[in-house]
């Protein structure tokens, strides 16, 4: 999630020539596929933890859609006796209002996953205007955008949001938004990163001279450019999302009429699961969540490599020379 | 006649492409280098030259192979592989990068990377090495004084004449350069081609020097040796292969360079280099190539003496068909 | 579409233009915001192109010669003087009226690996000048990119109108460029050092296709380039730049076989030969470096590095002159020269 760097050789006097490792291939040549979609599905065909976050993620988020119609039990419907054990017909127990634990998962799943991705899409979407707006532009733009940046990338969340749950009342709609207002920083700055050394690339100065309008370039050559980093930078910013959400419902912070995996802790923890030994009240919601974040992270950070080769360790290394194999056969 | 002060012998070098082919980059190339013989490898882009002299130093990536023999006085370097090019790098072989402006560490003053290098390789105490440091910006026209200044300080043509001081720190015998001049103004190329010479004759180095650049590698070498498609299909005296090419390349590579005063029609050679990730059958310049004919379609040409010190692939260079060998590719 | 080169008023009229880069000198500059490290890349350039004509645009790094290019594109803001193209002044033409204008001068690049999208396929991105400026229908423009294409011998066009840019030689990449250039039918074409980047073998064709283009279309052609040689065997005109100034000027085979001023002199005098010289060395090289365009020193900017130099050069900052006895065109900025 660090903003690229910007490529810093020498600028040659003169005259450069390309160093060519392969001569040029006839038109004859193989095609490769270049679109976004083609790279993403090749980095994550090749790295076993990408596809692993994929599958995990695609598993939840189905389970999430689905919950009202797979969920074993009513999770309005007291089913038995609270902190009842772990049990045949209930997987994993009752909590401490004697509802179904295991159907609770599937419906706070749903809740979190919402917070997390309408948070994001918030988020992201007003964090990627600021970053392209400030990074193509400059100037002023970029000085007055920068600096509302800044003022909102030190704002705590906890106060924030003690404040917010104070003042208006705790509820869905002020969660998501006061994630929103606390993420779309990050986004901002590493779009408006890339979009600074997008703008000066040759392609791109070129369609000014063609007469392009600038919204013909960003539209048409900038965005295209930023897409991958954007997508990148929200599927890491959902896990998050979710993290703030479960730890501010937690604290008691989120909406009090719904059930996410951060009040199920949250219910557990107040009703002393913990000291009345009921771990399956408070450990599952909990590893869920850790479960979300890690799939999210294992598929962004397999994302951002496909889309920025710069980023894999192995081209920061210093270069090892060969081993030399002197092979006998000629071919 | 002594014998050569490098011998190259046979060197292949392939490179493993992402997907498992391999690219066969530079093929059967041989040549000597006698000791204060200046000689050139020309070519253009793709065509093997910079990977043939990385090569020589065992400066290959972790993606090449390579086979053949690189003898310096009579003792193949690549016998033991890294440990035996490692005792010969810069002491004896030593070599300017393409792109030498960019090969100095920016936060580090340049006169402490000289250092750095006498005292590892030459074993030189510090003192020494500071003063051999000095001597040596002297020896390539650098103020001594700027031996502390950083990188950014120098300019182009200066950062290159700092890079030959380098390659010059442990008094190596051979000289390799992978195009000095590229990215440097015309007035500071011709400088800098001056100074190769002239160190080359006052220290009786060796030289090889790789460039794509015709008129500029005549003005420093006496012998070339011109590459296609990872093969040396022609060599002799600069001289004389200018005026008389005896390969249909050189020849059109010659008309495709504009001069100053003599302003004729230039040529441009259709088509482009033969893939090199595919084995190539006949003679790898037929398809560009204006006066070929039906032995060049099967029958790969070898490289062999057409005149006095001079040496070419080309099947127009056999007077009697019956005559030469045939070089079977597989 | 005129056919000769000498009719009529010139296409384009450049007159005492200024372009600088400004930038921070110190750290304390900067938070202060005063830009006050200046670049002088162009110093007062005056030079007219006609239909039809090819200028060739030559110098060392740090000469101006791109950004004069730029600035004459008004790619870059000319701090003073004057451009006049088709007769009309551009010189303070807002962003919008310029911007129609563009589809009558275009400006094709040097690095052909780096100008063209690499996301998009050769037909699109020749397409796309046509859809920006609004030019005909989905049908009608298909049809001029395969014109386009065959204009610069990409034959057949429908074979090449599919690849992506990194299918493509680093020639065949440059007539991509100049396809997409060509497309809305410029009077003007810029061409910045179109050709250093390709290999020797194929520079004739590209600058062959240029000549053609001037020749038969009556475009006018700005050529930028570094390599004189390449310079003399295309165009009909030569301006030789030193540190933002225009020193010599003046139809290329006269300047080139005679060249007044000592820096053409010692370009020409160092300017690699197809024949080996015969005995190397006989050149007096230049000394020193380019000098810096921030320090432009005072009076002939040349005279720190110039053979002929006396107190006068020190004092005087010479203008372009004629050289007499020549009867073409043949002018150059020397205190010394006839």
């Amino acid at each position: 999630m660090f903003p690229e760097v910007a490529p810093n050789a020498v600028e040659p006097e003169g005259v450069v020539i390309p160093a060519e490792p392969e001569p040029a291939e006839l038109v004859t040549g193989k095609r490769a596929s270049t679109s976004s979609f083609a790279v993403v599905a090749r980095a994550v065909r090749h790295s076993p933890s990408a596809m692993t976050g994929l599958i995990i993620l695609v598993v939840l988020i189905l389970i999430a859609l689905l919950a009202p119609l797979i969920a074993p039990y009513n999770v309005n419907v007291q089913v038995g006796k609270p902190f009842t054990h772990p049990s045949g017909g209930h997987l994993l127990g009752l909590d401490d209002g004697g509802y179904d634990v295991f159907s609770l998962l599937m419906w706070g799943l749903r809740v979190s996953l919402l917070v997390g991705f309408a948070a994001t899409f918030v988020a992201s979407g007003v964090g990627s205007v600021v970053g392209i707006v400030a990074g193509y532009f400059g100037g002023a733009w970029d000085s007055v955008l920068m600096r509302i940046t800044d003022y909102f990338l030190v704002i705590p969340a906890l106060p924030l949001m003690i404040s917010v749950a104070d003042i208006w009342g705790p509820s869905l709609f002020h969660t998501i938004v006061v994630i929103g207002v606390l993420s779309w920083t990050v986004t901002a700055l590493v779009v408006r990163a890339q979009a600074r050394t997008v703008k000066e690339r040759v392609y791109v100065k070129r369609e000014r001279s063609i007469g392009a309008s600038h919204r013909w370039v960003i539209s048409h050559h900038v965005l295209p450019q930023l897409v991958p980093l954007i997508v990148a930078n929200t599927v890491l910013n959902i896990s998050y999302a979710i993290f703030l959400e479960t730890a501010l419902a937690f604290l008691g912070l989120g909406d009090p009429n719904l059930v996410s995996l951060g009040t199920m802790i949250q219910h557990a923890f107040l009703a002393s699961a913990v000291v009345q030994g009921a771990w399956w009240a408070i450990v599952p919601p909990g590893v869920l969540v850790a479960v979300i974040i890690l799939a999210c992270s294992l598929f962004g950070r397999a994302i951002e490599d496909a889309f920025n080769p710069r980023l894999r360790a192995a081209n920061l290394g210093a270069r090892s020379f060969t081993r030399i194999r002197v092979s006998k056969d000629t071919s | 006649m002594n014998a050569p002060l490098l011998e190259v012998r046979d060197l292949n070098v392939w490179f493993r492409a992402d997907d498992g082919s391999r690219v066969h980059a530079v093929r059967g190339v041989s040549f000597t280098l006698d000791a204060a013989e200046r000689a050139g490898l020309v070519g253009e882009s793709g065509c093997g030259k910079s990977t043939t002299v990385l090569a020589l130093l065992g400066l290959l990536p972790p993606t090449a192979e390579f086979s053949g023999e690189v003898l310096l006085n009579g003792t193949d370097i690549m016998a033991e592989g890294e440990d035996s090019v490692q005792s010969a790098r810069w002491t004896e072989m030593a070599m300017v990068f393409q792109g030498a402006m960019n090969a100095f560490n920016p936060v580090r003053r340049v006169g402490s990377q000289i250092v750095e290098v006498l005292r590892v390789r030459a074993g030189l105490s510090k003192q020494a090495a500071q003063d051999r440091a000095r001597e040596l910006f002297e020896l390539v026209g650098i103020p001594k004084d700027r031996v502390r200044r950083y990188p950014h300080e120098f300019s182009g043509g200066m950062r290159q004449r700092a890079a030959i001081a380098l390659a010059l720190a442990c008094e190596p015998k051979v000289l390799l350069a992978d195009e000095p001049t590229t990215a440097l103004d015309v007035m500071v190329q011709a400088q800098i081609v001056e100074l190769l010479r002239r160190l080359c004759e006052e220290q009786g180095l060796a030289l090889l020097m790789v460039s794509h650049d015709l008129p500029l590698i005549a003005q420093v070498c006496t012998n070339l040796n011109v590459m296609y498609a990872g093969e040396i299909i022609e060599r002799g005296p600069v001289a004389d292969l200018y005026r008389s090419p005896a390969h249909p390349y050189t020849r059109l590579l010659l008309a495709a360079t504009p001069d100053i005063v003599d302003i004729t029609e230039l040529v441009s050679i259709k088509g482009a280099p033969p893939a090199l990730s595919r084995p190539i059958t006949g003679c790898p310049f037929r398809p560009r190539c204006d006066k070929a004919f039906d032995r060049c379609e099967n029958e790969s040409p070898v490289l062999k003496t057409v005149a006095e010190h001079r040496m070419a692939a080309c099947h127009l260079n056999d007077k009697v068909p019956s005559d030469p060998p045939v070089k079977v590719n597989p | 579409m005129t056919a000769t080169a000498e009719t009529g008023a010139p296409l384009l009229a450049v007159d005492g233009l200024v372009a600088e880069y400004r930038s921070a000198r110190s750290v304390v500059d900067a938070i202060a915001r005063r830009n006050s490290h200046v670049v002088h890349a162009v110093d007062d350039v005056s030079f007219t192109l006609r239909r039809g004509e090819m200028l060739g645009l030559v110098g060392e790094s740090g000469c101006g010669k791109t950004t004069t290019a730029q600035t004459v594109l008004r790619l870059i803001e000319p701090v003073a003087g004057s451009i006049k193209f088709g007769g009309e002044d551009i010189t303070h033409l807002d962003q919008r009226q310029l911007r129609r204008l563009r589809q009558q001068m275009q400006l094709v690049y040097q690095d052909p690996y780096e100008s063209l999208n690499p996301r998009y396929r050769v037909r699109q991105v020749i397409e796309e000048p046509l859809r920006i400026h609004g030019i005909g229908n989905r049908q009608t423009r298909t049809q001029m990119v395969n014109e386009a294409l065959a204009r610069v011998e990409l034959n057949p066009p429908s074979l090449f109108a599919d690849r992506f840019p990194h299918e493509l030689s680093g020639g065949q990449r440059q007539r991509v460029a100049i396809a997409a250039s060509l497309v809305v039918k410029p009077e003007l074409f810029v061409a910045d050092e179109p050709v250093s980047m390709l290999d020797v073998s194929v520079r004739a064709g590209i600058m062959e296709l240029l000549r053609t283009l001037c020749r038969e279309d009556g475009m006018a052609v700005l050529i930028i380039a570094h390599d004189l040689a390449m310079v003399a065997h295309c165009a009909q005109r030569i301006a030789v730049m030193y540190l933002g100034r225009i020193v010599e000027l003046g139809p290329t085979r006269q300047v080139l076989s005679n060249p007044q001023h000592p820096y053409t002199k010692a370009l020409c005098a160092v300017a690699p030969r197809r024949e080996p010289a015969t005995s190397p060395g006989q050149v007096t090289l230049l000394g020193g470096e380019v000098a810096d365009a921030s320090a432009i020193p005072v009076g002939c900017r040349f005279h720190p590095r110039c053979p002929i130099a006396d107190e006068g050069c020190q004092a005087t900052d010479p203008r372009l002159h004629m050289v007499p006895d020549s009867d073409v065109q043949h002018e150059v900025a020397c205190l010394k020269a006839p």
